[in-house]
């Protein structure tokens, strides 16, 4: 089963430690997601949207149960293998952008070609096609701070995408709350670029929101409550 | 500010308030080191001052003082008094007719009776012999043994009484005593210098040789004090006792009537008191010279506690948006800021106590610059006074406050400056263009070159040469904020230069950051600029001041050592020189023939006529660099004076106050006889020429701004001795100094010892005529001020390893949050761990790289500079210091700080790699709760 699917969470529990109090984040979460999809994980404050999202994006380990990336298990990796996961097949999309304020946006948008190692003249290829495509190839040379928030997540976006050419159709995008720091009108814009991109070049898309506006435009809504997915649109 | 819970404050923020708290020790630590180091140290110095006051703690005299002996003797203070009487008359060597004075000398002769000899039984300390026990015999001191050429078993004449007719006839009584003791006086020491035979005495006779005689004799009273009621704990206490024990004394005198001080009976001489002062004014200045000295680690210090204040409010920015947001006030949020950093100060103060108290006990047992004698740490006297806490707690309290006060006085006026609008903003933008780091930077670098270009008149002036040893931290302040601008504007300049050094992503991440963290990168670079630098200046006047030592003793005493015979030879004399030239240590000595002249009609113009036979000095003699004479610019003149009889060679000021220039002659005169002159023909002119004027260096003053305005090797003329002893007789009209070199290796105390042994020691006609290179650098290195100069250099280069510790423990955890949130970020794109550790050491490495250049220009600077300002002597020389640079020691302390820092970077970052990365990554609006943002 789970060869089919881009993303398999099975039985997942998170359990965090915080001095003699436990406290479950995650209860025995199932979901699977297939190659293409855009999926929304919705859910109230605590629900435990976020650390479904960091199990699946090798940022966190699960107590118990386990998380397949593109028929990987990923589970009980070591570090340097999920390194190398984070590297090729999973990017992120943050909220508050987490942009690197010393970069340019196409040194931001660079940067996991660099990690990746790819030649120069192909990461060149790959930075300017991705600025045109979110339309921000004339301020390529300016730093975060000197662009809109919607300019920022954009750079975001383009480097969620910016992964080695052979990895371009087995990518997973994780955004939290692409959408939660920017006006509606921007983040309908955004919301836009990141389905139309992540489409394009082939990849999985899972968003994390508040937004039912933005659960509208997913192929797919897992709804959590308390740690666990009630229901599945 | 009541919505904040009471006890919010005391448990958050630890880490703050543990970096803080180790920057605001610093200031408390170093100053209570060196002052716990100074008072334990000054245990000696008491012991030297006022441990050493003879049995006589003080003496009255005047107007028949000696009817206050007995209510002298009942003050509660006093545990015995005794009153002594003194004549002043003559004494002859019988070897001369009828009292010639020729022979005779003036002498203090105390009457010792047995009463006062039962009371103070100590005062006259016999080199040989004893006191004198009848009338046919008498005492005498070695100075006057030694003027009067006599010893114990001599007879001299002694004049008991002596009257002058109208007439002009002199009749007197006089006897025949023999010479039964030599002694000292445990008195005359306490003098002072200066004192002289008039006060001092010089011999002592029975009361029955003088009785019946109508003489005027004077009395003195000697009394001594409980002397438990003294101690350098509390050493103004001691001398309050004191004080009022003399004011005790001087109530007794019924004329005494302060403030009115011209009119009394008798006078009282405090010993005690003198010494405790003495003590009091040594502590004082050392205290003064040891914290001026450390201009540079304090300047140091106020950087680190700057950059703590700095952290300090950066972490606690986003929380005081918060509490703004919710109403609170600016002025309440600096309150809370400024109590903790007050509480901090304060807890600080009192740790930094106990850790200058260890600094110090560190300092006692250092023999030198980092040489040390473990037992000293436990044996050496420990004392703490209660000034010295004082201090350190002022310094402690003080440093971080005006700090702080600086802190907030710029930050404050460009917050106003940011918002206003208006005339202050135009104001702003019109002293935003002046460009104050570099009008600083010019105005210091013209005043160290002109103060560098001062010569040897700096030293004449050590306020100027205090300014010089200051002026390059100023020059380095400048410099630092330049460097901030620098590393600003010119990161992404930096980073592109690197790329192909350490890579793509670490130059670019690494690199970068380092401009958007300029302002406490830069402050950091030069805390790791000045440390260094402050340890390599140390390491340098370590290795720098025997040299100094040595080479001006030997260019003052004309070779490795010197003997002053003075004139009017013995024939011991031939003896002596034939024993010095052969003896096995030496390599070649020489006799020199000095005499003073005068060069116009001016009294002070004077000069020295140095008669030599040039061939033989140039293989004794130095230069004024501690060249030998014979491999020195100076052997071709002397080639040229041996050639020229009549010739000379003379030293520049001479030359130029008179316009003189080779060729030309110059006429000197006598001294003592202005008729007589002597004319030479000008050979040479040199800089500067020994002369050997001095049995001694000039040691180190204890006060710093006390000197002499003499200067050594100036206003000199070198000539043929064989031309001079045509015009003079060289054996009684010149001095006589035969100087020796010395082979190598050899030690010039223990060769005068031997030859003083084999009974040279008769031919000198004063005390110690010798001088001897070894025994001055011995003595400037084992003396006092240089071994406290050296300790608490040694303590304040340990001091300054914590100082750099803070500084990067400050920069690297400034901006903690957002670098790990970084790190996450790289890692989250499949950064390895290796990648994020290279990216910081690049960092790292530019900061130190940047710590390099900026060394390379202010290192040496800093150490010219200071060198410049120090005095090793009384006098002045042509080179004030030889400078050494020790260059393993420098490169070992370069590596050691640089070591450490690389060292200290790599396990923050090593450490920094290990993070929770959903915690650093997820939404962090809100930095409590357990997840870090929402989940």
């Amino acid at each position: 089963m789970s060869e089919n699917f881009i993303v398999d969470v099975n039985g997942v529990s998170r359990i965090y430690q915080m001095g003699e109090i436990e406290v479950a984040a995650l209860r025995g979460v199932t979901l699977q997601v297939k190659p293409g999809e855009a999926i929304g994980i919705m859910g109230p404050s605590g629900s435990g949207k976020t650390t479904l999202l960091n199990l699946i994006g090798a940022l966190d380990r699960p107590t118990s149960g386990t998380v397949s990336i593109d028929g990987i298990d990923i589970t009980s990796m070591k570090e340097n293998e999920l390194t190398r996961i984070r590297r090729n097949k999973i990017s992120f999309v943050f909220q508050f952008f987490n942009l690197l304020p010393v970069l340019t946006a196409y040194e931001n948008v660079e940067l996991p070609l660099l990690i990746a190692g790819v030649e120069e003249e192909t990461r060149k290829e790959r930075v300017d096609y991705l600025l045109e495509i979110v339309g921000l190839s004339e301020r390529a040379d300016h730093r975060p701070d000197e662009l809109s928030g919607g300019e920022q997540q954009r750079v975001a976006i383009a480097r969620a995408l910016a992964k080695p050419p052979e990895e371009t159709r087995s990518i997973v995008v994780l955004a939290d709350e692409p959408t939660g720091d920017l006006d509606t009108q921007t983040g309908e814009e955004i919301m836009r670029v990141l389905l139309d991109l992540t489409k394009k070049e082939g990849g999985t898309l899972l968003v994390v929101t508040h937004d039912p506006d933005v659960g509208a435009k997913m192929d797919r809504v897992y709804n959590m409550r308390d740690g666990k997915i009630v229901n599945n649109e | 500010m009541s919505a904040i819970p009471v006890g919010y404050e005391a448990l958050q923020g630890m880490r703050r308030k543990s970096i803080s708290l180790l920057c605001l020790f610093l200031a408390s630590a170093m100053a209570m080191g060196i002052f716990v180091y100074i008072d334990s140290y000054s245990i000696h110095e008491w012991d030297d001052r006022v441990g050493n006051v003879g049995p006589v703690a003080m003496t009255v005299g005047g107007e028949s003082v000696q009817r206050y002996v007995d209510e002298i003797t009942n003050l509660p203070e006093v545990t015995h008094a005794a009153s002594m009487e003194y004549v002043h008359t003559t004494v002859a060597n019988v070897g001369g007719a009828d009292n010639d004075y020729y022979y005779g000398s003036y002498a203090r002769v105390g009457i010792v009776s047995e009463e006062y000899s039962e009371i103070f039984p100590d005062r006259f300390q016999f080199v040989e012999g004893h006191i004198p026990e009848n009338t046919s015999s008498i005492a005498i001191s070695p100075i006057l043994a030694e003027s009067m050429d006599i010893w114990i078993g001599d007879t001299l004449n002694y004049t008991i009484e002596e009257t002058i007719s109208p007439y002009g006839e002199i009749e007197g009584v006089y006897r025949l005593l023999t010479i039964c003791g030599i002694f000292t006086d445990s008195i005359s020491s306490q003098y002072g210098y200066g004192y002289g035979y008039w006060g001092e005495t010089t011999a002592l006779v029975v009361p029955e040789l003088v009785d019946g005689y109508d003489l005027y004799l004077e009395t003195e009273i000697s009394l001594d004090v409980d002397r438990t009621q003294l101690t350098p704990f509390n050493p103004q206490q001691s001398l309050s006792y004191l004080l009022n024990i003399e004011e005790s004394i001087r109530e007794m005198d019924p004329l005494y009537n302060p403030p009115e001080y011209y009119s009394y009976n008798i006078w009282v001489n405090d010993f005690l008191a003198r010494a405790v002062s003495d003590y009091i004014n040594w502590q004082t200045m050392t205290r003064f010279t040891q914290i001026i000295r450390s201009a540079a680690s304090i300047l140091l210090v106020v950087l680190v506690v700057f950059l703590s204040i700095r952290f300090n409010m950066n972490d606690r920015r986003y929380e005081n948006s918060m509490l703004m947001s919710r109403g609170a006030a600016r002025s309440d949020i600096e309150r809370r800021i400024l109590k903790e950093i007050a509480f901090l100060t304060i807890i600080g103060t009192l740790v930094g106590l106990g850790v200058g108290v260890l600094l110090s006990r560190i300092g006692l047992a250092s023999t030198g610059f980092f040489k040390f004698d473990v037992s000293l740490f436990f044996t050496e006297p420990f004392l703490i006074s209660v000034e010295s806490i004082i201090f350190a707690v002022v310094i402690g309290v003080l440093l971080p406050l005006f700090t702080w006060i600086g802190y907030n006085g710029i930050y404050s006026t460009k917050r106003k400056v940011d918002e206003s609008t208006g005339k202050l903003e135009k104001v702003a933008r019109i002293l935003a263009i002046i460009r104050w780091d570099v009008i600083l930077f010019v105005l210091s670098a013209l005043m160290l070159i002109g103060l560098s270009s001062l010569g040897r008149a700096l030293q004449y002036a050590p306020l100027l040469a205090m300014l010089a040893g200051i002026m390059p931290l100023v020059l380095l302040v400048s410099l630092g904020s330049l460097t901030i601008k620098g590393l600003r504007r010119g990161a992404n300049i930096l980073s592109r230069g690197m790329n192909r050094i350490v890579g793509i992503l670490p130059s670019s991440i690494g690199v970068r950051r380092l401009g958007k963290g300029a302002s406490s990168g830069g402050i950091t670079v030069l805390i790791l600029v000045l440390a260094i630098s402050i340890s390599w200046t140390y390491s340098v006047i370590d290795s720098s001041m025997p040299l100094t030592k040595q080479n001006h003793g030997r260019f003052a005493f004309g070779g490795d050592v010197a003997f002053h015979l003075g004139s009017y030879p013995t024939p011991a004399w031939t003896n002596f020189t034939a024993n010095v030239t052969a003896h096995a240590s030496t390599a070649a000595a020489t006799t020199i023939n000095k005499i003073k002249v005068i060069l116009s009609s001016e009294y002070y113009d004077r000069a020295y006529i140095v008669g030599m036979n040039p061939l033989e000095f140039q293989y004794v003699g130095y230069d004024q660099w501690g060249v030998q004479l014979n491999s020195s610019d100076l052997s071709p003149l002397m080639e040229t004076l041996a050639a020229t009889p009549s010739g000379a060679i003379i030293t520049s000021d001479i030359a130029a106050k008179y316009d003189l220039s080779t060729g030309d002659s110059i006429r000197a005169f006598s001294y003592y006889d202005s008729s007589e002159f002597f004319v030479f023909t000008i050979v040479g002119i040199a800089d500067a020429l020994s002369n050997s004027m001095l049995l001694d260096t000039g040691s180190n003053p204890d006060y710093g701004f006390y000197f002499y305005d003499t200067s050594v090797g100036t206003n000199t003329f070198w000539v043929n001795n064989e031309y001079l002893g045509s015009l003079v007789s060289l054996a009684n009209d010149t001095e006589n100094i035969l100087c020796v070199r010395t082979k190598k290796g050899v030690n010039g105390t223990a060769f005068v010892q031997d030859i003083l042994s084999q009974g040279g020691d008769t031919v000198f006609p004063e005390q110690n005529g010798w001088a001897a290179v070894t025994y001055e650098v011995e003595s400037f290195t084992s003396s006092t001020a240089y071994r406290i100069d050296r300790a608490v250099d040694t303590l304040l280069s340990i001091a300054t390893s914590a100082v750099i510790f803070a500084g990067f423990i400050i920069y690297a955890f400034e901006g903690v949050t957002a670098r790990k949130r970084e790190i996450a970020l790289i890692r989250s794109m499949g950064g390895s761990r290796r990648l994020v550790l290279k990216a910081q050491l690049a960092e790292i490495s530019m900061l130190i790289l940047a710590s390099i250049l900026l060394l390379v220009v202010f290192g040496p600077l800093y150490i010219i500079n200071t060198l410049i300002g120090i005095r090793t002597s009384v006098y002045t020389f042509p080179v004030s210091v030889y400078p050494v640079f020790p260059m393993l020691t420098m490169l070992t302390v370069l590596l050691f700080f640089v070591g450490t820092a690389i060292l200290f970077a790599l396990v923050v970052s090593i450490l920094s790699t290990r993070i929770n990365l959903s915690e650093a990554l997820n939404a962090s609006w809100a930095e409590s709760g357990p997840y870090g943002g929402d989940v």
